[in-house]
C-alpha cells in the first residue's frame, strides 16, 4: 500500500495584507520558477524513498497569490511533468487570502487544483486587515472574491479561526455569516495559538471556548437537515462517532511528525507552516542543500523531538489514561508551545476538546436512535 | 459438563487471522509433515493449509537452524538471534517473536512479528514503535499486570493487534483488565482485536465457547514451546485436558463455573486454589456485551 506523503510548501513569504495575529515572519523572498525543479525532484526522490505514488501539495505562503497566475502555470506543467516521467502523481491544493483574488485565476485553480481552494475569514473579522489598516475592507473585498469564485464553478473552502470577540458573540450569527452571508458550506473552526510575532492570538480560555464550540454544533446540527454544510471539525467527529470513515485534523492525528512537512520559499523545512518562519530554531534542515529529504528529515533532531512527542505525553501526563486518548494523542504541538514554551505538555486546550467529543459522541448516538427508530416504525 | 471445548469454527480470529494476513503470500505455504524436538523429542506434526495454524512450535533462533523443517515460531532474545533469523526461510517463519528491546530490528522486516512487552512501563514507546513500522505493525503481547489498562490504552490508540496473557491476576490488574476492555468495546477509535476478548466475543455472539489455552497460545498440544520459562504451563502432551480433569476430580469451583467450557481451568493455573471471583466478573462483562450485540445484530435484521 502506498504511504500517504504531504507537504505544506510555502513558495513565497510575501504578504498583501497586514493581519494582527498572522504567526508568520514575513519577507520579500519568493521561490524561483529555476528553484522548483531541483525542489521537485527532491520531493519526487522522497516519494519513490516512501514508497508513496502520490503526494498532496498544499500550497500556501506568505500569501500564495503574490506570486502571480503565469508562475502557477508554469509550475504545474513542470512539476508535472517531471511526476509523470517517474510514474508518480503531486496533488495540489491551495490555500489564501483570496484578496488579490481576480478572473485570471479562475483557469489555474480549475486546471491545477481541481476547481477547489482553501481560504480564511473570522467572525466578526477584527483582526484581519489590509495594509491600510481596514478589517472593514478586508472583509467586504473576501466576500466579493468568495462570491467570484463561486460563481466560476470553484468550491471554496474556509478556515475561521477563533478568538476572544468570536466567544462573545452568538454561535448562530457566526453559523449564519459563513453560510448565509458568505454562501459556504464547507468550513471549519481552528483555535488559534500566539506564534511567531503575532498579536491577539492568545490561547482561548477553554471553558468559554467549549460553551461556544458546543453552541455552534448544535447549530449545525439543527440546520444540518435543510442546509447541506460541512462544518469541521464537527462532521469529521460525527462520523467518527457513527463509526463511519473519517478523517479528523491534524491536531488529533497520532503524530504528525509522521504526516507531513512544511518547506519555505527558502528551502527551510520544519513540521508545518505554523514552525517554518515562526521557530527557526525549530528547523528540520534545508531543502536545497540536502541532497535527500529523507537524509535531511532523518537525521533532524528537531524533528526526532516532534516524533519523541506523544511518547513523553503518555509518560508525564494523564493522557496515557484519558478516555479520549484515541481521538487527540495529546494535541498539537504548535498550539503547546506557543502557549506553554515547550512541546512536551499536553495541548492547552485539552479540556475544550474533551467537551467536544463527548458533545459529538452524544449527538451521534441520538442520531442512531433517531435512525433505528424511524427504521422501525 | 463434557470435555473442554475447542470450537474449530471460531478460530483464534483476531491473532491466527492477524498473522495470515500479515505474512508475505509466499508464506501462505501447505506446511503439511511432522518433526520431532531433538532433544525432548516430543512429536511436532504439522497437518494444515497455512504456517499459522498448529500444532505450532515456539522454537528459540538458536535451535531454529537445526530444528525439522517445518513451519515455526522463532523466537528472538538477543542480536545475535537476529543474525540467525535471517537466515532462517522466512516461509519456514509462522511470525517472529520479539521483545520490545529488539523492536526496531525487525522494523523494516518483511516477517509478521510478535512484540512481547514484558515491562508495561515501555507502554509510551508503542508511540515510537508505530512510527517505525508504519502501515504493518506487530501484534503486540502483554501481560496482564498493573499498568495493563494504560498500555491497552496506547495499544489501541495507536492501533496495534493485542494479545493479552493473564497469569491468576489480582483484583487490581482484573480492574484494568476490565478498563481495557471497556475501551476495547467502546472507544470508536479500537478497530485492532484484542485477545482473548475478541475471539470470546465474536464465538459468545454464536453461542460458543473457544478454548482460552489455545486463545492464548498457552496449549503445548498447539503451540509447543521450547525452552519454556516458569511462566508457560508444563510443556506436556496432553497437560490441559490432564488440566481439566484434575480440576473436575477435586471439584474445584470450575465445575460449577459456566464458563469452564471454554476458560478450561485456564486460571487455575499454576495455582489451583486461585479465587477466579474477579475474572469471573470480566467474563461476564464479556457474555453481557455479546448479549448486546446479538440483539444489536437482531435488530438491525428485523430493521
Amino acid at each position: 500500500m502506498s504511504r500517504p506523503f504531504s507537504v505544506i510548501l510555502l513558495p513565497t513569504l510575501r504578504c498583501n495584507v497586514a493581519c494582527d495575529y498572522c504567526f508568520e515572519v514575513k519577507s520579500g523572498l519568493s521561490l524561483t520558477l529555476e528553484q522548483l525543479p531541483q525542489l521537485t525532484e527532491r520531493l519526487l526522490d522522497h516519494m519513490e524513498e516512501r514508497g508513496s505514488t502520490q503526494a498532496q501539495i498544499y500550497w500556501q505562503g506568505g500569501e500564495v497569490m503574490t506570486i502571480g497566475p503565469d508562475w502557477f502555470e508554469k509550475a504545474n506543467l513542470q512539476m508535472g511533468d517531471a511526476a509523470r516521467a517517474r510514474g508518480l502523481v503531486l496533488n495540489h491544493f491551495l490555500q489564501t487570502n483570496l484578496i488579490g483574488w481576480s478572473a485570471r485565476w479562475h483557469n489555474v485553480v480549475r486546471t491545477m487544483f481541481g476547481s477547489a481552494l482553501g481560504t480564511s475569514m473570522d467572525y466578526p473579522n477584527v483582526h484581519r486587515r489590509l495594509k491600510n489598516g481596514s478589517t472593514e475592507k478586508y472583509t467586504e473585498l473576501w466576500l466579493a472574491a468568495v462570491r467570484d469564485a463561486k460563481a466560476a464553478g470553484i468550491e471554496v473552502g474556509v478556515i475561521a479561526v477563533l478568538h476572544p470577540t468570536t466567544l462573545e458573540t452568538p454561535p448562530a450569527d457566526f453559523y449564519n455569516f459563513y453560510v448565509r452571508d458568505a454562501g459556504i458550506t464547507d468550513f471549519q473552526v481552528n483555535m488559534p495559538f500566539p506564534g511567531g510575532p503575532s498579536q491577539g492570538g492568545d490561547t482561548l480560555d477553554s471553558g468559554p471556548l467549549a460553551h461556544f464550540l458546543v453552541g455552534l454544533m448544535n447549530v449545525w446540527l439543527a440546520r444540518t437537515g435543510d442546509e447541506d454544510v460541512r462544518l469541521g471539525p464537527f462532521y469529521e467527529l460525527l462520523n467518527t462517532f457513527a463509526g463511519r470513515p473519517s478523517t479528523l485534523p491534524c491536531i488529533w492525528q497520532k503524530n504528525c511528525a509522521d504526516e507531513f512537512v512544511s518547506i519555505d520559499a527558502r528551502g527551510s523545512a520544519a513540521l508545518c507552516d505554523c514552525w517554518v518562519t515562526s521557530y527557526p530554531e525549530h528547523s528540520f534542515g534545508n531543502a536545497f542543500a540536502s541532497q535527500s529529504l529523507g537524509e535531511m528529515l532523518g537525521g533532524s533532531e528537531a524533528r526526532a523531538r516532534f516524533l519523541a512527542r506523544p511518547e513523553k505525553l503518555m509518560r508525564d501526563e494523564e493522557c496515557g489514561t484519558c478516555e479520549w486518548l484515541s481521538m487527540c494523542h495529546g494535541g498539537c504541538p504548535v498550539r503547546t508551545f506557543a502557549d506553554k514554551g515547550t512541546i512536551f505538555t499536553k495541548d492547552p486546550y485539552c479540556e475544550a476538546y474533551k467537551a467536544l467529543f463527548s458533545h459529538a459522541r452524544a449527538a451521534a448516538s441520538r442520531m442512531r436512535m433517531r435512525k433505528l427508530a424511524a427504521a422501525a416504525r | 459438563m463434557g470435555a473442554m471445548t475447542r470450537v474449530p469454527s471460531y478460530p483464534n480470529a483476531g491473532l491466527t487471522r492477524f498473522f495470515q494476513l500479515h505474512r508475505s503470500p509466499a508464506g501462505h505455504l501447505a506446511g503439511r509433515g511432522t518433526a520431532r524436538d531433538p532433544e525432548s523429542g516430543a512429536s511436532m506434526e504439522s497437518t494444515t493449509e497455512a504456517v499459522t495454524t498448529p500444532p505450532l512450535a515456539n522454537v528459540p533462533a538458536a535451535r531454529a537452524t537445526v530444528w525439522p523443517d517445518v513451519p515455526i515460531v522463532l523466537r528472538v532474545s538477543s542480536e545475535d538471534d537476529v543474525a540467525l533469523a535471517d537466515a532462517i526461510s522466512s516461509d519456514r517463519l509462522a511470525w517472529v517473536e520479539v521483545p520490545m528491546a529488539l523492536a526496531e530490528r525487525f522494523a523494516r522486516s518483511a516477517l509478521a512479528v510478535d512484540l512481547i512487552m514484558d515491562d508495561l512501563n515501555d507502554a509510551p514507546s508503542l508511540y515510537r514503535i508505530s512510527s517505525l513500522y508504519g502501515e504493518r505493525l506487530p501484534r503486540l503481547t502483554l501481560p496482564a499486570r498493573e499498568g495493563i489498562a494504560r498500555a491497552g490504552a496506547i495499544a489501541l490508540a495507536v492501533q496495534f493487534a493485542v494479545r493479552i496473557v493473564p497469569l491468576q491476576p489480582s483484583a487490581a490488574e482484573v480492574a484494568e483488565l476490565q478498563a481495557v476492555l471497556e475501551r476495547y468495546l467502546h472507544d470508536t477509535n479500537a478497530r485492532t482485536p484484542i485477545e482473548f476478548f475478541h475471539t470470546w466475543l465474536v464465538a459468545a455472539v454464536h453461542g460458543g465457547r473457544p478454548s482460552l489455552w489455545e486463545v492464548l497460545e498457552r496449549d503445548p498440544d498447539l503451540y509447543p514451546r521450547i525452552d519454556a520459562d516458569e511462566n508457560f504451563p508444563p510443556q506436556e502432551a496432553g497437560f490441559v485436558e490432564r488440566h481439566v480433569a484434575e480440576l473436575r476430580e477435586k471439584g474445584a469451583e470450575c465445575t460449577r463455573c459456566r464458563f469452564f467450557d471454554g476458560c478450561g481451568g485456564y486460571f487455575k493455573w499454576p495455582d489451583p486454589a486461585y479465587d477466579c471471583a474477579d475474572v469471573r466478573g470480566l467474563l461476564t462483562s464479556l457474555d453481557e456485551a455479546a448479549a448486546r450485540l446479538r440483539q444489536d445484530i437482531q435488530e438491525a435484521a428485523q430493521a
